[in-house]
């Protein structure tokens, strides 16, 4: 039988990151001194150095001169609910703030009047806004909603109030079914400068389309989110009657 | 009315050209000359639009011949489970996996935490490539509590999938629970799936649990930007 004994550097990685699940260290939170951690576990410093690295370069922790190895922040967000980014980040104790960069009344050109089963030219709104959590820059996202589902946004509160939650309460609008696509873009100088991140640096590129309960579109959303910060989840099921 | 900048909306623009079909696979788009006078952009400006593109994986420049769109990406679902396999499957391509690694390790800190066994209890470890088309897309390593699979040793996990395997022990999957983030691998690990080093890619790391609620399975794989999206639907 074969057997597989992990290299010394994987083996510090896992003794790191069960440290941080057995302590249940939160973000910021610091890794024993480089000196403790190799008495621990009975590694060499370099080792317990390229596992470190490692991890870095996975986004699980953070260095800073003089302050020692921290816990990444990490920011979850579900990609299968209709929750809001302000009620998700109430929902765990952060404090959402969002800047409005941009809302405009745009003609739709001839890709997003397909998007939306709408004539070319018919008005929609377009809202840029830049999220932001505890003070950090999270997601750049801008939505389009067209107009005619929701005559006088422009009047409605989008800095502190929560669009969906004006989609559902003000326009009676039934935020039923929708998708979410994830991958990876490099962020544009003006992009980066939002987000603070690197110019080129990779981040998420988010698309999503939420519908009505008889089916029409209402939002179309494309965002970029700080790879650095977030994290997409989900909760995959059993579909039955199917066999991988 | 304020506007985004020019080359901010001419990435726009040839993504819904490529998303639409205007520009369809395997085509030539036009030179980045052309592209810098019909949209009044420095060329400078639509090479930073070009090289987005490039890096979601929507254009592919060859050297001397200019940037072609290329084919569509898989797209795998975060809402079901069933891995690789299924998400071939629902693109009518033949899964491939080719194994690198399988074997028994010891479960060590990390993973008894994780599923939930003592650090000295045996874990499968495989270590494999999944390949589209014979291209390889993503890596991925799967640890099994070794008592979850009797027999495991025996089958060959490049014809049968690691399901099936579950299915035979009794063990059902009943659902998992996963996270997505971007990452960079290690200059070793990106060769085996034919990146630079520097490249990002999409990590998905999740745990599986069966009927009874038992963690069954962690995976974790690293997936090639270029080659796959990620989707998920949600209902109300």
């Amino acid at each position: 039988m074969q057997t597989y004994k992990p290299r010394p550097r994987e083996a510090a990685q896992e003794y790191i990151e069960a440290y941080i699940l057995k302590n249940n260290l939160q973000a910021h939170d610091k890794l024993p001194p480089e000196r403790v951690m190799c008495e621990m576990w009975g590694l060499n410093r370099s080792t317990l150095r390229s596992a470190i690295a490692r991890l870095v370069a996975e986004g699980r922790l953070y260095t800073r001169e003089g302050s020692g190895i921290r816990l990444s922040r990490r920011v979850d967000r579900t990609l299968q609910d209709l929750q809001g980014f302000a009620e998700y980040a109430r929902a765990h104790g952060m404090t959402p703030e969002s800047r409005l960069l941009n809302f405009s009344i745009v003609e739709a050109d001839r890709q997003l009047a397909r998007r939306f089963k709408r004539q070319d030219g018919e008005m929609l709104y377009r809202i840029a806004r830049l999220r932001l959590l505890d003070g950090i820059p999270v997601l750049l996202e801008t939505a389009y909603i067209p107009q005619a589902l929701t005559p006088d946004l422009e009047e409605r509160d989008l800095v502190h109030g929560s669009l969906f939650a004006a989609l559902r309460n003000d326009f009676r609008l039934k935020l039923d079914h929708g998708w979410e696509k994830a991958s990876i873009t490099s962020a544009t100088p003006e992009e980066a400068s939002y987000l603070g991140i690197a110019e080129g640096a990779p981040a998420f590129w988010i698309v999503s389309e939420t519908y009505g309960d008889d089916d029409t579109l209402i939002e179309y959303c494309r965002s970029l989110g700080r790879a650095d910060v977030l994290a997409l989840t989900s909760t995959l099921y059993w579909k039955e009657g199917e066999k991988a | 009315m304020n506007r985004s900048p020019l080359y901010v909306q001419l990435r726009e623009v040839l993504r819904a050209k490529t998303d639409e079909g205007e520009y369809a696979p395997g085509t030539c788009i036009p030179s980045e000359n052309q592209l810098a006078e019909a949209y009044g952009l420095t060329r400078q400006s639509v090479r930073s639009a070009l090289a987005a593109l490039e890096y979601e994986g929507l254009l592919k420049s060859m050297q001397g011949k200019g940037v072609y769109v290329t084919g569509p990406k898989l797209e795998r679902d975060l809402e079901t489970l069933g891995g690789f396999r299924q998400t071939m499957r629902e693109h009518e391509q033949a899964p491939a996996t080719k194994t690198l690694i399988k074997a028994l390790r010891e479960a060590g800190p990390l993973y008894a935490e994780m599923l939930g066994v003592a650090p000295e209890d045996a874990l499968w470890y495989i270590k494999r490539i999944c390949l589209s088309n014979g291209e390889p897309v993503a890596l991925e390593e799967i640890f099994i509590p070794a008592h979850i699979v009797p027999g495991f040793a025996d089958v060959d996990i490049n014809v049968f999938s690691i399901f099936d395997i579950y299915d035979w022990n009794g063990v059902r999957p009943v659902r998992g629970e996963q996270a997505l983030t971007i990452s960079r691998l290690d200059p070793a690990a990106a060769r085996l799936i034919g990146l630079e080093s520097d490249e990002a890619v999409m990590q998905f790391s999740g745990v599986i649990y069966d009927q009874d609620d038992r963690a069954i399975e962690f995976s974790r794989s690293y997936t090639r930007n270029d080659k796959c999206d990620f989707i998920v639907h949600f209902k109300r």
